[in-house]
């Protein structure tokens, strides 16, 4: 019951295309909302990329799956591999525009849809719609300004003291600087009166204060320019545990585990920091942000892999039934071994190899070191 | 935060909700994120005309990157189809299940692609090594490893 109610919450929490009316009664407000999502997750691009094929997915998903299969899970065009994703930017302002006005489209339309209803009269409504298109107004030129000014917009306030919502970090910017703002990554220092003379004069002479800030910006240049190369995937198979570790530690992760631990721990890493850098920097994650989710991650993983029998003599007691059983069930097996390999060579399916091989641990030798049980789906 | 395997099975659910399973495809059960149920029917001319099976899902944190676990359920006086592709266990041997499955692929695809098997089927026999393969199967069809021998594919 109490799944149920899980199930439910989230199943009203969740926003999907279906938000919006179907295309006869909204034509293309569904479709675009489904075309703003990736197949893979359902969710909005997310750092979308694009393959060689053009298929497009959250970069973090693509990597995924890339990780698991090399082919697009779109097309199945075969032979492709991380090298080939491209960051694809428009992609990314049209689905951060659409989420800015997704809910306020939703209004839009249920206040109409209500109002409708009420069969109002005219006047209000035109009131309504004037006020929906200023609001609209304001919010499209906000999303345009991104892209360089590159037409000429009805609806863009002309006035250089109009203070305009940034697209990227969502600051209040006077729309004189809102260019230069961008240009700037949103990072601009919050110098709204012009620089006295002192400052000019300083500049030009090279004072102790410049001296000391352009040593910092140069040091801010390296660190975000450490964030922008992607990380190298490593063939773990050549490397020995050590490098592995010492690879960890170079991020500042934790080294404790096996070797398919700290594999497993540093493929995550790699997929999720190159996944971050295909964002946009203004809404890149923190590298301690990254940690946490890789540590999530791994506790989430935890929950479904081998553990290992420590008693092993209390182990066999207590499964000694199935254990028997599948003596038993091996027994004919072994008379006919034979056969059974031949006819298996022709055959459709044969059982995997692990759970083949626990038949013959059970069976040849009773006395084991460690039992490894399968708890989940071993990955 | 809910994880991405439930965040797009909700949406997938919604998605039935809404639109409806395809002809011939009903939800039986999905009370939670980990256990799905279909009942599937062959609509028109076909070997298996009114005969219903019911297809269960397992859906693991992996997913849609990996595969869920699809197979017939073969209890309560349920059975799997006779064909030359699932054996008595309900196991199905079908290469989206497995080496072929591709993120992008739902649960609905899965159902109609399975409904598709049934209804091209010509002979009506179980896979030749049922009985050995049915004898040893894991629990987890997930596990098997089958050899697709290219008479279906998607």
């Amino acid at each position: 019951m109490a799944r149920g109610n899980q199930i439910q919450k989230l199943m009203s929490d969740v926003q999907d295309p279906s938000d919006f009316p179907p295309q006869s009664e909204a034509p293309g407000l569904r479709l675009l909302d489904s075309s703003l999502r990736c197949t893979i997750c359902s969710e909005f691009f997310d750092g979308p990329v694009t393959l060689k094929c053009g298929h497009c997915f959250c970069s973090l998903c693509i990597r995924q799956s890339l990780s698991e299969k090399q082919e697009c899970p779109a097309c199945r065009e075969s032979e492709v591999s991380e090298g080939h994703l491209r960051r694809n930017p428009a992609l990314e302002e049209a689905v951060s525009a659409w989420k800015q006005c997704r809910s306020y489209l939703l209004q839009l339309l249920e206040d109409s849809s209500r109002q409708d209803a009420e069969s109002s009269v005219p006047s209000k409504k035109r009131k309504f719609d004037d006020e929906s298109r200023s609001a609209t107004c304001a919010d499209s030129s906000a999303v345009e300004d991104s892209r360089n000014h590159s037409g000429s917009h009805t609806n863009t306030p002309g006035q250089p003291d109009d203070i305009v919502g940034c697209p990227l970090c969502g600051k209040n910017v006077r729309y004189q600087n809102i260019n230069s703002h961008i240009d700037k990554s949103c990072k601009d220092e919050p110098t709204r009166t012009p620089p006295s003379s002192k400052s000019q004069w300083d500049n030009i002479l090279g004072s102790k204060s410049q001296v000391k800030s352009s040593t910092k910006r140069g040091k801010e240049r390296a660190l975000s320019e450490e964030m922008d190369s992607p990380l190298p995937i490593k063939s773990y198979d050549t490397l020995k545990d050590k490098t592995v570790r010492e690879l960890l530690l170079e991020h500042e992760l934790p080294t404790t585990g096996d070797r398919r631990t700290i594999i497993a721990r540093h493929q995550r890493w790699v997929i999720i920091y190159n996944a971050n850098l295909d964002k946009t920097r203004k809404i890149r994650k923190s590298l301690s942000f990254l940690r946490r989710n890789l540590r999530d991650w791994e506790t989430q993983q935890k929950n479904k892999t081998k553990h290992d029998i420590q008693n092993t003599t209390a182990y066999q007691i207590q499964q000694k039934s199935e254990f028997d059983m599948l003596v038993e069930a091996a027994r004919p097996k072994r008379a006919s071994s034979s056969i059974q390999t031949a006819s298996s060579r022709h055959g459709h399916a044969a059982p995997s190899d692990r759970s083949s091989s626990r038949l013959r641990t059970a069976s040849s030798s009773p006395v084991v070191d460690t039992i490894v049980v399968d708890s989940e789906e071993e990955k | 935060m809910a994880s991405i395997s439930s965040r797009r099975l909700s949406k997938e659910l919604m998605e039935i909700k809404n639109d409806g399973c395809p002809v011939g495809i009903n939800l039986v059960n999905a009370d939670d994120f980990s256990t799905w149920l279909f009942t599937i029917e062959v609509m028109g001319d076909s070997l298996y005309q009114n005969e219903q099976f019911t297809l269960q899902f397992r859906f693991d944190q992996q997913y849609p990157i990996s595969s869920p676990a699809v197979q017939f359920v073969v209890t309560e006086g349920r059975q799997a189809p006779v064909h030359p592709h699932v054996y008595s266990n309900g196991h199905i041997c079908a290469s989206i299940l497995g080496n072929e499955w591709s993120p992008v692929l739902s649960v609905i695809a899965v159902c109609v692609t399975l409904q598709s098997m049934l209804a091209s089927c010509k002979e009506k026999h179980r896979p030749i090594d049922n009985d050995r393969y049915v004898k040893h199967a894991p629990e987890n069809p997930k596990k098997t490893r089958f050899h697709y021998d290219g008479e279906f594919t998607v």
